[in-house]
């Protein structure tokens, strides 16, 4: 088996189909796209939901003869805990004030201020979830002076949710992407291997081993693969550019757009090639049988 | 032994069935007797089919019960008429087919149990030649005979002298960049032979090799099997012409309806 003789037979057989070659790598081209703006999608709003946990902020709200020292002490000292600040009754309403902005004098039509000091809490990283939020209210729910208890975890439960059902998207993507473009490179190798059958017979019949017959074929699937992989990467950095002029705060991320791309334009290649590659024997079987009755 | 050709067919002791042998001690010369006698069966033998079955579907059966010997060397016909089972009998030589039962060895390969691996060793060292050419339309005479040598491997530099040498050997240097329809049945069979060839086999399966030509082209062909014979080859060649094979006065095995009826030197 010579590796530069495998190369050139599977150069040629690029050459003598590459009408369908090209037209099979654009077709996967496509398919490949759609999963790119899916990873992309997926991404940014993975980055966005990040940058919301990194924002939550839980409130205690504590009684007004609660000692805010002790209070903010035990609570920074729970697990979790990044900082713990007391907010009195006027800073309170004095930064609703300021919230309602031109409203604000919604605010001095009461007689009094309604709004009970509190304890701010924010969360170090890693105890954003649902579950270490649920966990960090009832223990903060405990502590003496602790009236009531804010998390915001029904924001955190949404933005699960929400990623929760993109990533199935995204399984439910790859999967129809790779099949599509397994199907494509199937479909291509197979109909080379039947405009070939009878090289391939006398090949095997001289005494060419089965990697002879079958690597040119495997790489003529990879490489389709890879050019479709490719074309998608580039169709994906326009798409990343166009939304740009909507969505400027939009990233790309460009590692893993590229990877994704060729790695499985690379491999629905091979695996495309290799289940095409099953036929070969069935087909000079077929063409024999017609003179076995002699 | 796997399927692979026995070891000490090539041994210095037992070279060929008629060396001698040369162990002095009596008790180790029976057993080696004994010994020699299986190997020097691989050694000679190009062919050895036992009890060799064939049943192809609703028990139609193409082969039944062959037994056949044939030296290295030989030039046999296998004679029959349509559907007596030659093709047959052909195709489980070159293991494109397995028999259902008996055994077959091929230059010492057993190809009921040789891995699949091998196949292709097995047929580097065979030719086969068809009754309809199975030539590449679309690669000349040339390119025919260089694509086999590309495909088992053959050292690029070796290539052009060996295509030439075979080319010249079987006349057919004048049409080396014709394609084969531009070829007369007569050329288009030399082409396939030369295509055989080309890889140096030991054994050459013919299947009907002048079937499809005239008279004067199939003479031209017997002549050249003859003379590829000459030079060392076994040859086995398919026909339904048993004039043809009397004429040439050579062993003729007859087959009918997949048994061997005759078996005639």
């Amino acid at each position: 088996m010579r590796p530069s003789y495998i190369l050139q037979e599977a150069l040629r057989s690029i050459n003598r189909n590459r009408g369908s070659f090209i037209l099979a790598a654009t077709v996967q081209a496509i398919c490949l796209v759609l999963l790119s703006v899916f990873i992309i999608l997926t991404y940014n709003l993975s980055r966005l939901s990040e940058a919301a946990r990194r924002r939550i902020e839980l409130y205690a709200f504590v009684g007004e003869q609660a000692d805010p020292t002790l209070l903010v002490d035990r609570i920074g000292a729970l697990d979790g805990v990044a900082q713990a600040r007391y907010v009195p009754k006027e800073q309170a309403l004095s930064e609703l004030r300021a919230d309602l902005g031109p409203d604000s004098s919604l605010v001095d039509a009461l007689d009094e201020n309604p709004l009970p000091p509190s304890v701010r809490i924010t969360v170090r990283s890693g105890f954003a979830s649902l579950s270490e939020l649920t966990a960090l209210e009832q223990k903060i729910m405990l502590i003496p002076g602790v009236t009531e208890v804010w998390s915001g975890k029904e924001m955190v439960e949404r933005i699960e949710r929400i990623t929760r059902t993109v990533m199935f998207l995204d399984i439910g993507i790859l999967v129809i992407v790779f099949l599509a473009v397994l199907f494509i490179a199937f479909q291509t190798v197979e109909s080379s291997i039947a405009s070939r059958h009878h090289e391939i017979q006398i090949m095997e019949l001289v005494g060419a081993t089965g990697a002879t017959v079958r690597l040119p074929f495997v790489i003529e699937g990879t490489a389709q693969g890879l050019l479709g992989g490719a074309a998608a990467f580039l169709l994906a950095l326009l798409f990343c550019r166009l939304t740009a002029v909507v969505i400027p705060a939009a990233a790309l991320p460009t590692g893993l757009v590229l990877l994704a791309n060729l790695g499985l334009g690379a491999i629905s290649g091979i695996a495309g090639s290799l289940i095409a590659l099953n036929r070969i024997h069935r087909i000079p079987q077929a063409l024999v049988t017609d003179d076995s009755e002699d | 032994m796997n399927g692979q050709p026995e070891p000490g067919t090539g041994s210095t002791e037992f070279r060929t069935p008629n060396d001698k042998c040369r162990v002095a001690d009596p008790e180790t010369a029976v057993h080696a007797e004994a010994t020699m006698a299986e190997q020097t069966t691989d050694s000679v033998n190009a062919v050895e089919l036992v009890g060799v079955s064939r049943l192809y579907q609703h028990s139609w059966p193409a082969l039944t019960d062959v037994n056949l010997t044939i030296e290295k060397g030989d030039f046999i016909f296998i004679l029959g008429a349509t559907g007596a089972g030659k093709t047959t009998l052909l195709r489980l030589l070159y293991r494109q087919d397995l028999a259902d039962s008996g055994r077959i060895k091929v230059l010492g390969y057993d190809l009921k149990r040789m891995p699949l691996s091998d196949v292709p060793h097995l047929r580097k060292r065979i030719g086969i030649i068809f009754q309809d050419f199975r030539l590449l339309a679309e690669r000349t005479v040339y390119e025919n005979l260089e694509f086999v040598l590309r495909v088992i491997g053959t050292d690029p530099k070796e290539i052009p002298g060996r295509v030439q040498d075979t080319l010249n050997r079987l006349g057919l240097v004048h049409k080396k960049d014709s394609y084969p329809h531009q070829l007369s049945g007569g050329e288009q069979q030399k082409t396939s032979i030369a295509r055989a060839l080309v890889k140096e086999p030991e054994i050459l399966l013919a299947d009907e090799p002048t079937g499809n030509i005239d008279p004067k082209a199939a003479a031209d062909i017997l002549n050249i099997l003859k003379d590829i014979n000459y030079q060392g080859a076994t040859v086995l060649m398919a026909t339904h012409d048993a004039d043809l094979a009397e004429r040439t006065r050579r062993r003729r095995v007859t087959l009918d309806a997949g048994r061997i009826v005759r078996d005639e030197t």
